[in-house]
C-alpha cells in the first residue's frame, strides 16, 4: 500500500514537473459531440500545432453551440467552438461576461430552406402561398422573420406546420410540404441517411444567401483568458488557423483526424459534413476579402441588430464587444484559394 | 421437469421470441436499418464494433462503479447518522426527499459548468442519483429497532454508539444491500445520462455520436450494452446480497 | 459449570429472608410515576414501597397497565421516579452501577447472530466483561455460555441462528443471555406470555432451575397466576391504574416444585385467592383481569 502511495507521489510530481508545466493549459469545449467538422481541432492537437505555440489543450465534447457561452462564462472552459449570436444576446445583458470571438469560422447562419429540386420552390420569394414544415422551436423557424425581411417575403401569405425537426426532410420527400426549414448541415447529412442526393435532388436555399446577415460558429475565448494570457490566445488561434487550412485544402485530413480520436464515426459521412460546411457556412465574399477568421465590422454591426431585434435584446452591444481581429494571424495565412 | 427450471426456461423462451419476431416484423414489413435494425444486424454491428465499443462500455462502467463507490459511503454514513437519531430523521428528511425529487438530468449541466465536461460530471451524476434509496433503507432499518430489544440494550448501559454498532448498523445491512441493487441501476442510468450530455467518452457518449452520424445499428448496439451491463451489475448486487445478509431471507439452507 | 457461586438446593423464602432481612438489595421508597405534565398528568404507579431481598423471586401481578413493568423499568433505569427513592444495596440507584438482565415476552434475539454469540452479547456490552471480550469471547465466555446453554438443553443449538428454533428454544436462550452476565437482578417481563401452555409449563421448571442454580434475583411480571404461584418466593398483587400494591404475600411451597404440584388444593386455593384480589374491586378493573 505504502508503496502505492509513494508511487502515486512520484507520478504527481512528475505530472507537476517543470518540463511539462512550461505549456500554457487550456480547456476547450467544441459545440456539440465529436463530428467531422471538428477535425481540425483535433489535427492542431494531434500535429503538435498547440504544443508548438505553448499550449497544453484539452478538447472536450460539448452540449450545443450556445451552450460553450455558459460553459466558459462558468469558468469551466477558457475558450471554445460556438455561436456568435449566443455572445451577442448574452454581452446585451452581462458585457463584463460575455466571451468574445477571436477567430469568426462560419459566417453564414446554418439555416436553409429545403426544397425539391423538381419542386415549386425556385426562390425563397415563391414561398409564399405555400406550406413550410418548420421544427417547432427550433432556431429556423425562429430566423424566418429575420429572413422575410431582408427577402421582402410576405409572411401572412406563408403557412408553416409545426413539425418534428426529425420528420422534416422525410414530409418535404413525400409531398405534405412544399419547403422545410431546416439546419443546413444536418438536413444534407439526413438526406444522405435517407439514400438520397441532396446535391442533385434538392434545393438550398441559404438564409444567409437570402441577404440575412448573422454569423454562427466561431472561437470565443474568455474575457480573463484575454487579458491575462494574450500570448495564449494569438497561439491558439494562430494553431488552429494552420490545421483549419490544411484542412479546407485537404478535407480527408479532417475526417482522418477525427477517426483517430473515435474509431466508430463513418469517415466518409464526416468528410462530407465537413465539406459542406466549408462550403456552405465558410465561404462566402467576405471571407474570400477577409479570410477566415476575419469579419467585415459593418456587417457584424448589421447582423447584432438583427439578432436584437429577433430577440428583443435591452441594449445593442458593440461589434468591438464581442468580436476582436486581434489575434489574427497575418491574412496571406488565411487567404482562401 | 422442476417449476423453477420451467419457469426460467419460459423466460428465455420469450426473450428469444421477442428477438425473432422483431427480426421477421423488420423483415416482413421491410423496415429501414435507419429506423428500426433487425437484432442480427444490431448483433452484426456489435461484433464489427467491438473493439472501440470496449473503452466506451469500461468508461461508463468505471464512472458508474467510482460513483457508486462514493454515494454508498456517503449513503452509508448519512443513513447511520439520521437513522441513529429521530431529530436528525426528521430534520434532514424533508431536505433528502427534495432532493431526491430533482430530476437528474437537470443536474448535469450544472456540474458541466463546475467542472467541465467528461469523466467528473459522470461520477458525480452516478453518485447522487444512487444516495437516497440507500439513505432511506438504511435509515429505516436502524430507526425500526425494536423498542423491547433498546430497553434490553439500554438495560445493559449500552451507550448509543454500542447500540448502534451491535443492533442498528447490523440490523440495517439487509435494507442496505436491498437498496444496492436498486442504486447501482440508478447510478448506471446517471453515468449513462451524464455521458449523453456532456462527455467524451462512455456508452451515452457512443450513442450520441453514432445517431448523429446516422448509424442506427450502432445506436442500438449501445442499447444492447447498456442492457446487458445492467443486468449483470443488478444480478451481481443481488448474488452479494443473498451471499452477505441470508439471515434475513429466512431460509434454513443459507449460513 | 463454571458460575462460581453455591448451588442453593433449598432456597425458600424463609432461608433468604432471614439472611438478608437488614439489607434488602432494592428498597422502593413511596415511589410514584405519573406520565405527562399538569392537569393531562396521568398517575401510573402511586407512592409504593417495596423491598427485594437478595436471592429472591417476586412475581408482580395485576390486571394491564397496573403499573407492573413500569416497576422493572424503574429498577432497570429505563425511567426515572416522579417521586421517592430507590435505593440498591444501600445507596440511591444511580449512585453505583447496577447489573440487571432484561428479558420480554418477545425474544428479541439478533437473527444474524447465532444463539451462542447472542447469549454472548452482554458479555460484549456489560462492564466488566466488555473489556475482557477480545480475549475471552473464544475461551472462558464461550464456556460460560455453553455451561448455560446445556442448562436449558440448548447446547446442541449453539450454532444455530434464532429462525431456526421454536417459540420456547428461543425464550430459553433469552432468559439465557439475561443471566449471562451474572446479573444482580433479573428482570422478567412476561417472558412465556406468547407460549402455548405445555411450554410455558416446561420453562416455569427451566427458570426454577436456573434461579436455584444461579442465585440470582428475579421480579417477574406477569398476568398467569398459576405462573406465579408456582415460580415465586412472593407475589405482589397489584391493582389497576393508578397501581398500587394490595397484597405482599409469601409463597412457601417446597423447592424444587414440580407441575403436579399446581394440582394440589393448597396450591389451586392460593391461585383462587390471588384471582380473587384481581378481579374483586370494580367492575371495570374485573373485567380487564378476566380478559
Amino acid at each position: 500500500m505504502k508503496k502505492y502511495l509513494l508511487g502515486a507521489l512520484a507520478l504527481a510530481l512528475l505530472a507537476s514537473s517543470p518540463a511539462l508545466a512550461e505549456n500554457t493549459k487550456i480547456k476547450f469545449t467544441l459545440d456539440w459531440k465529436l463530428q467531422g467538422i471538428h477535425g481540425w481541432f483535433y489535427l492542431a492537437k494531434q500535429k503538435g500545432y498547440f504544443a508548438d505555440e505553448g499550449l497544453d489543450v484539452t478538447i472536450d465534447q460539448g452540449e450545443g453551440s450556445a451552450a460553450t457561452v455558459t460553459r466558459i462564462i462558468s469558468g469551466a472552459y477558457d475558450a471554445g467552438f460556438g455561436d456568435m449570436n449566443a455572445i451577442i444576446q448574452t454581452a446585451a445583458t452581462k458585457p463584463d461576461e460575455a466571451p468574445v470571438m477571436v477567430y469568426q469560422m462560419y459566417v453564414q447562419p446554418p439555416f436553409a430552406v429545403l426544397a425539391k429540386a423538381d419542386g415549386p420552390i425556385k426562390t425563397v420569394k415563391d414561398l409564399e402561398g405555400k406550406k413550410v414544415a418548420g421544427g417547432a422551436g427550433s432556431s429556423a423557424t425562429r430566423m424566418l422573420p429575420a429572413l422575410a425581411k431582408s427577402a421582402d417575403i410576405d409572411l401572412s401569405k406563408v403557412e408553416i406546420v409545426n413539425v418534428s425537426p426529425s420528420i422534416q426532410e422525410q414530409m418535404l420527400i413525400q409531398g405534405n410540404v412544399d419547403a422545410s426549414l431546416v439546419f443546413n448541415v444536418t438536413a444534407y447529412l439526413n438526406i444522405i441517411g435517407l439514400g438520397m442526393d441532396p446535391e442533385k435532388d434538392f434545393t438550398f436555399f441559404g438564409y444567409g444567401d437570402s441577404g440575412l446577415e448573422i454569423y454562427s460558429n466561431g472561437i470565443m475565448v474568455s474575457q480573463k483568458l484575454l487579458k491575462e494570457k494574450p500570448a495564449a490566445v494569438k497561439g491558439l488561434v494562430k494553431a488552429i488557423n494552420r490545421a483549419v487550412m490544411e484542412v479546407i485544402a485537404d478535407p480527408s485530413l479532417g475526417g482522418a483526424a477525427v477517426k483517430e480520436v473515435e474509431p466508430l464515426i463513418k469517415e466518409d459521412l464526416e468528410v462530407k459534413r465537413l465539406e459542406f460546411a466549408i462550403k456552405n457556412l465558410m465561404t462566402s465574399d467576405e471571407s474570400l476579402k477577409y479570410g477566415v477568421g476575419g469579419v467585415d465590422m459593418d456587417r457584424l454591426s448589421r447582423s447584432i441588430l438583427v439578432i436584437k431585434d429577433l430577440y428583443d435584446l435591452p441594449t445593442t452591444p458593440a461589434a468591438t464587444a464581442v468580436y476582436t481581429d486581434a489575434f489574427l494571424p497575418p491574412l496571406a495565412e488565411r487567404t482562401l484559394k | 421437469m422442476s417449476p423453477v427450471v420451467r419457469q426460467k426456461l419460459a423466460s428465455a423462451a420469450l426473450i428469444i421470441g421477442v428477438f425473432v419476431f422483431w427480426e421477421l416484423f423488420c423483415l416482413v414489413a421491410g423496415i429501414s436499418d435507419l429506423v428500426l435494425p433487425r437484432p442480427t444486424q444490431i448483433v452484426a454491428t456489435l461484433i464489427e464494433y467491438a473493439p472501440a465499443i470496449w473503452p466506451h462500455a469500461y468508461q461508463t462502467l468505471y464512472t458508474t462503479m467510482v460513483g457508486f463507490f462514493f454515494g454508498v459511503m456517503i449513503g452509508l454514513s448519512l443513513g447511520l447518522l439520521i437513522g441513529s437519531s429521530k431529530l436528525a430523521f426528521d430534520t434532514a428528511y424533508p431536505l433528502l426527499v427534495g432532493i431526491s425529487s430533482i430530476p437528474k438530468v437537470a443536474v448535469v449541466p450544472i456540474f458541466v459548468l463546475w467542472f467541465g465536461a467528461g469523466t467528473v460530471p459522470a461520477i458525480l451524476t452516478a453518485m447522487i442519483i444512487c444516495v437516497f434509496p440507500i439513505v432511506v433503507n438504511v435509515a429505516t432499518g436502524i430507526a425500526t429497532v425494536e423498542p423491547e430489544l433498546e430497553d434490553v440494550m439500554r438495560s445493559m448501559k449500552a451507550s448509543k454508539a454500542d447500540i448502534l454498532w451491535n443492533v442498528g448498523f447490523p440490523r440495517s445491512m439487509p435494507y442496505f444491500f436491498a437498496s444496492l441493487k436498486v442504486a447501482i441501476t440508478l447510478s448506471f442510468v446517471g453515468s449513462v445520462v451524464a455521458e449523453t450530455v456532456a462527455s467524451n467518452k462512455g456508452i451515452g457518449n457512443m450513442m450520441m455520436i453514432a445517431s448523429s452520424s446516422f448509424n442506427v445499428p450502432l445506436v442500438f448496439a449501445g442499447l444492447f450494452v447498456l442492457a446487458v451491463l445492467g443486468v449483470a451489475l443488478y444480478v451481481l448486487f443481488s448474488l452479494i446480497e443473498r451471499r452477505v445478509t441470508g439471515w434475513a431471507m429466512r431460509k434454513s439452507d443459507i449460513t | 459449570m463454571t458460575v462460581s457461586r453455591p448451588l442453593v438446593a433449598q432456597n425458600t423464602a424463609q432461608t433468604t429472608d432471614i439472611a438478608n432481612l437488614t439489607s434488602p438489595l432494592v428498597r422502593f421508597e413511596d415511589v410514584s410515576v405519573s406520565y405527562g405534565n399538569g392537569e393531562n398528568a396521568t398517575l401510573a404507579l402511586t407512592p409504593t414501597t417495596l423491598s427485594v431481598t437478595k436471592g429472591d423471586f417476586i412475581a408482580l401481578v395485576g390486571p394491564s397497565g397496573c403499573g407492573k413493568s413500569t416497576i422493572l423499568k424503574l429498577v432497570s433505569e429505563l425511567l426515572q421516579p416522579s417521586s421517592g427513592y430507590i435505593y440498591f444495596a444501600g445507596r440511591e440507584l444511580g449512585a453505583k452501577p447496577i447489573r440487571v438482565g432484561m428479558a420480554f415476552q418477545s425474544s428479541t434475539l439478533l437473527p444474524w447472530l447465532t444463539i451462542r454469540d447472542n447469549v454472548m452479547l452482554p458479555l460484549k456490552i456489560v462492564r466488566p466483561f466488555r473489556q475482557q471480550y477480545r480475549s475471552k469471547r473464544r475461551g472462558e465466555f464461550k464456556d460460560k455460555v455453553d455451561a448455560l446453554l446445556e442448562q436449558v438443553g440448548l447446547i446442541d443449538f449453539a450454532e444455530k441462528h434464532p429462525w431456526q428454533l421454536s417459540g420456547g428454544m428461543m425464550q430459553r436462550a433469552n432468559l439465557c443471555r439475561a443471566l449471562v452476565h451474572e446479573p444482580d437482578l433479573l428482570l422478567l417481563d412476561e417472558p412465556f406470555g406468547a407460549l402455548d401452555q405445555f411450554t410455558r409449563e416446561e420453562l416455569w421448571s427451566t427458570l426454577q432451575d436456573l434461579w436455584m442454580a444461579n442465585n440470582t434475583t428475579v421480579l417477574l411480571v406477569t398476568h398467569d397466576l398459576r405462573e406465579a404461584a408456582f415460580l415465586a418466593n412472593r407475589v405482589c398483587v397489584m391493582s389497576a391504574r393508578p397501581g398500587r400494591i394490595l397484597e405482599d404475600r409469601e409463597i412457601d411451597f417446597l423447592r424444587p416444585r414440580n407441575i403436579d404440584m399446581t394440582f394440589e388444593p393448597d396450591f389451586v386455593t392460593l391461585v383462587q385467592h390471588l384471582r380473587g384480589l384481581i378481579v374483586r374491586p370494580t367492575g371495570k378493573a374485573a373485567q380487564e383481569a378476566a380478559s
